[in-house]
């Protein structure tokens, strides 16, 4: 059975940019692959330099890598005239548990001067991790973006009878990533090849990430196909064990909870995989409007004397929401439309104003007493502990359209511009005119 | 509730620190661990701080059986040590930490701290003894029990390797075409993810967008010492199960449905993998195999000869008396004293009689080690182990194995000879070549 198809490749004959040419040798479209992985192998030259590395985007973020080395001897001879023309190939292994179930994949070729240029782009799709027992702790996942009364949910939500997690308030426990993250790691032929081919033993880390090892090198491919396929799976089972473990001991004594509960950002894959290996996974997508969320962020960093929540990377408050916010919250809108009825949707100015039916809604979804006792317990529960310094504004209720009052106008007309679409999509009323913020 | 007071990870039983003035430095302490000092968790941090007087302290050294397993650069800021060295530069930062994984380090161990400075001088600075708690995985007496052949380079052990997989229920994967370590890829596994530094990451991670974030950062306590406490024991022997079942995977499909009883692989004479994997199997068995040191030096420099690059420690542009000083004798002195280990029992294996007379040599090690020993059996596997290496003239540096025994003679100086006389004459000795 194959473990990757790809159902097409859409190769870029004018590249255009400072590209003479460029080429992708495979995949081919209908391709497969036996393994949960598979290789780019082309050739790009550009014109004035050799390239400095071919990229493979996701979503827009990079899954693989490498620096075209490899020589093309052909590529040398149609390009005689150009010095650099030879050692123009690439060859990438790609890791299936780096990707989507149903992937798009763009292939971008990057010089020394900051140029690029999409070379292809490559679709197709992966066979989905085995599912575990319905008998382990399975994962309540919180999709959501900082400043989005994210832990005030987790906390909410470990309050439930069913549900664990590991101190909400004082620490960001992110088990579940942690070991999915291991997965990925070691799922990627350049390392469980390293079992075949070790490097130098003395090096730290030599069992990962070795660019040297690819499809191959163990000169056996049975066995190379058993690694990259069952031994995959068997590493994901071995993941899985480890995250039971510990939430298994942190329950209780003698009590089972049916769900643990852990944050993620939109951009992280580990949803994805945790909702294929285990059957029970339940995701709950958590939006603020994105207008408060900034006003929170920015206050939030001011307090605390440095850039947090990605700001940092962005030249000021405008870029952040043009790339950073947006990009997120497109990506939240993106995954609840995707998941259907495996996710539930949860608003933050809901659960603040409404708390009583937002949070029987989430626990119907969660498939467990929704009752108005059971709903009217937890929140009790919960509402006897939280956490002030957690805050930026002295009342929760004040953080509602606080962008009203706190956002620039320059910075609502940008808001207004990106997040306009996504927000009215969310339900949240759009920016309109910076002069409705007065 | 777990009596955290009763189950010390690891403990350092004695501490001798170098302190005080010297033509070198102005002062320097190991301000922790002490002696008695005991850890909740396979990690050991160390810290303390050194302040040279002219030449700068390029990285503080750890070093087990003489290889550095930890280099930290002195930047631990020190506040008291500027206040009590208010005119000497770099007093502010003159502080080290570093953080051993202990599972790095055999159940009973010795470390050296050294400074090395700008000039390539090593100062010892500490030497600290201790012990660690024996990895706790039950069971796995059915599971395919590692056959470990631990020995040095150019001693003959790819063709060791291949006689014993040779043997029907001894299994190992393209002996003579790759050196697998699929062993001491999951041991290696379980030592960096025993580490505190990285089971505790998963807790407020700074940065997901960091490469291998999960391997590693300056995690600060969790706050819960008893799940902190569960994290570093029991959780820990957990992940060695595990990581046991995944040698197990890879041993039973490539054996097939026939099975096997041991899979064989290679381990270095420094390497600590020996010991965990003796922790974790309860058939886990060891062979030493040695082989005239002088020839071997003679195959290790026509070796690297062939290839064109220096390997087996040799360091570029290094000398052969430097070789068998720096390399040769520490590796052959841990080998000597791998035979006295309890936990494994180890056979020790010549060369020469592996080669000079197969048959008898071979019946006796799979006697050893409980397997079917038949003369039939042990002539059909010399047969398969000699049709298997037949046609590996790569790996060779002479025509034909038996020619090889004793070329020393002919191929090294007088002089190197004289170091190896003084250098490795008591261990010639006791490993039988006594001449």
């Amino acid at each position: 059975m194959a473990l990757v198809e790809i159902s097409g490749v859409e190769q870029h004959e004018m590249a255009g940019g400072r590209l003479l040419g460029s080429r992708l040798d495979a995949p081919k479209p209908q391709g497969q692959s036996q393994t949960y992985g598979f290789e780019i192998v082309g050739w790009a030259l550009a014109e004035a330099a050799p390239l400095t590395k071919v990229e493979v985007l996701q979503e827009g973020r990079p899954v693989a890598e490498a620096e075209p080395e490899e020589k093309r001897p052909d590529i040398a001879t149609a390009f005689a005239d150009v010095a650099h023309a030879e050692p123009c190939g690439f060859r990438i292994p790609v890791s299936a548990l780096d990707l989507r179930q149903k992937f798009e994949l763009t292939v971008v070729a990057r010089g020394a001067d900051g140029s690029h240029a999409p070379i292809a782009q490559i679709g197709g799709a992966r066979a989905t991790l085995p599912a575990g027992s319905e008998e382990l702790i399975q994962p309540l996942m919180v999709n959501t973006i900082g400043r989005s009364g994210s832990t005030w949910l987790v906390w909410l939500l470990s309050c439930l009878p069913e549900a664990v997690a590991f101190s909400p308030w004082a620490r960001d426990a992110r088990v579940g990533t942690y070991w999915t993250s291991v997965l990925q790691a070691l799922s990627r032929p350049q390392s469980y090849l390293a079992q075949l081919v070790p490097g130098p033993l003395e090096q730290r880390n030599w069992w990962f990430d070795r660019p040297d090892l690819r499809s191959g090198v163990g000169g056996d491919q049975g066995l190379e196909a058993w690694l990259g396929g069952e031994g995959v799976e068997s590493l994901a089972e071995f993941c899985r064990t480890r995250i039971d473990a510990f939430y298994g001991r942190l329950a209780e004594e003698g009590e089972r909870p049916r769900y643990f509960v852990e944050k993620y950002l939109p951009y992280q894959l580990t949803p994805d995989l945790l909702s294929e290996m285990y059957p029970g996974a339940r995701e709950v997508i958590l939006v603020r409007d994105f207008r408060d969320m900034l006003c929170s962020i920015i206050a939030f960093n001011e307090k605390r004397g440095w850039q947090a929540f990605g700001r940092a990377e962005a030249a000021d408050d405008a870029e952040y929401v043009q790339t950073t916010v947006a990009n997120s919250a497109k990506r939240l809108l993106r995954r609840l439309r995707e998941r259907g009825d495996g996710a539930h949707l949860v608003r933050y100015e809901d659960l603040i104003k409404e708390p009583t039916q937002t949070l029987g809604g989430m626990m119907r979804f969660l498939g467990i007493d929704a009752s108005e006792d059971a709903v009217a317990a937890v929140l009790a529960e919960a509402e006897s502990q939280s956490l002030d310094e957690h805050r930026t504004t002295t009342k929760v209720s004040e953080s509602i359209d606080r962008w009203k009052r706190d956002l620039p106008p320059e910075l609502a007309e940008v808001c207004a511009e990106v997040l306009d679409p996504v927000l009215t999509e969310f339900g949240y009323e759009p920016t309109l005119t910076p002069a409705s913020s007065s | 509730m777990t009596d955290l007071a009763t189950t010390a990870v690891v403990s350092v039983d004695s501490v001798d620190v170098n302190e005080g003035e010297s033509d070198y430095v102005h002062g320097g302490n190991l301000d922790s661990p002490r002696a008695g000092f005991t850890s909740d968790s396979y990690g050991l941090a160390l810290e303390g701080w050194l302040l040279s007087k002219r030449l700068a302290v390029e990285h503080i050294e750890v070093l087990y059986e003489e290889r550095p397993i930890a280099c930290v650069p002195l930047e631990v800021e020190r506040a008291d040590i500027a206040a009590g060295f208010p005119e000497v530069e770099g007093a502010a930062r003159s502080g080290y930490r570093a953080s051993i994984g202990g599972l790095k380090l055999p159940p009973e161990f010795e470390i050296v701290l050294r400074a090395k400075l700008e000039d390539g001088t090593r100062l010892p600075l500490a030497r600290l003894q201790g012990h660690r708690r024996r990895l706790a995985v039950p069971g796995g007496e059915d599971l395919i029990q590692p056959l470990m052949v631990n020995t040095v380079g150019r001693s003959g052990s790819t063709l060791l390797v291949t006689m014993l997989s040779s043997h029907p229920d001894v299994v190992a994967f393209s002996p003579f075409i790759k050196d697998a370590r699929v062993s001491t890829y999951w041991a290696s596994v379980l030592q960096d993810l025993a580490e505190p530094s990285s089971f505790l990451s998963a807790f407020d991670p700074p940065d997901l967008d960091r490469p291998h974030w999960w391997l590693g950062s300056d995690a600060a306590e969790l706050g819960d010492p008893e799940v902190e406490h569960w994290l570093g024991n029991e959780a820990t022997d957990s992940l060695a199960r595990l990581s046991r079942t995944q040698i197990e995977a890879f041993y039973a499909h490539l054996a097939g449905e026939g099975g096997a009883r041991y899979f064989v692989e290679k381990y270095l004479p420094h390497q600590v993998i020996p010991d965990l994997l003796a922790e974790v199997y309860p058939g886990a068995r060891e062979l030493i195999l040695v082989r005239d040191f002088r020839d071997q030096l003679c195959s290790v420099i026509a070796f690297n000869r062939k290839r064109g690059w220096s390997d087996f420690g040799y360091t570029e542009g290094g000398d052969d008396a430097e070789y068998v000083r720096r390399v040769m004798r520490p590796s052959l002195n841990i080998l000597a004293g791998r035979l006295e280990s309890e936990a494994t029992s180890p056979l020790l294996v010549r060369y020469e009689d592996l080669v000079l007379d197969p048959e008898p040599a071979l019946a006796g090690l799979f006697e050893h080690l409980g397997l079917p020993c038949d003369s039939e059996l042990v002539s059909e596997t010399v047969r398969q182990a000699r049709e298997s290496t037949a046609d590996m003239h790569h790996h060779r540096t002479s025509s034909d194995p038996a020619a090889s025994i004793g070329r020393w003679r002919e191929d090294l100086p007088e002089e190197i000879v004289a170091v190896c006389d003084e250098e490795l004459g008591d261990l010639l000795v006791k490993f039988g070549y006594g001449e």
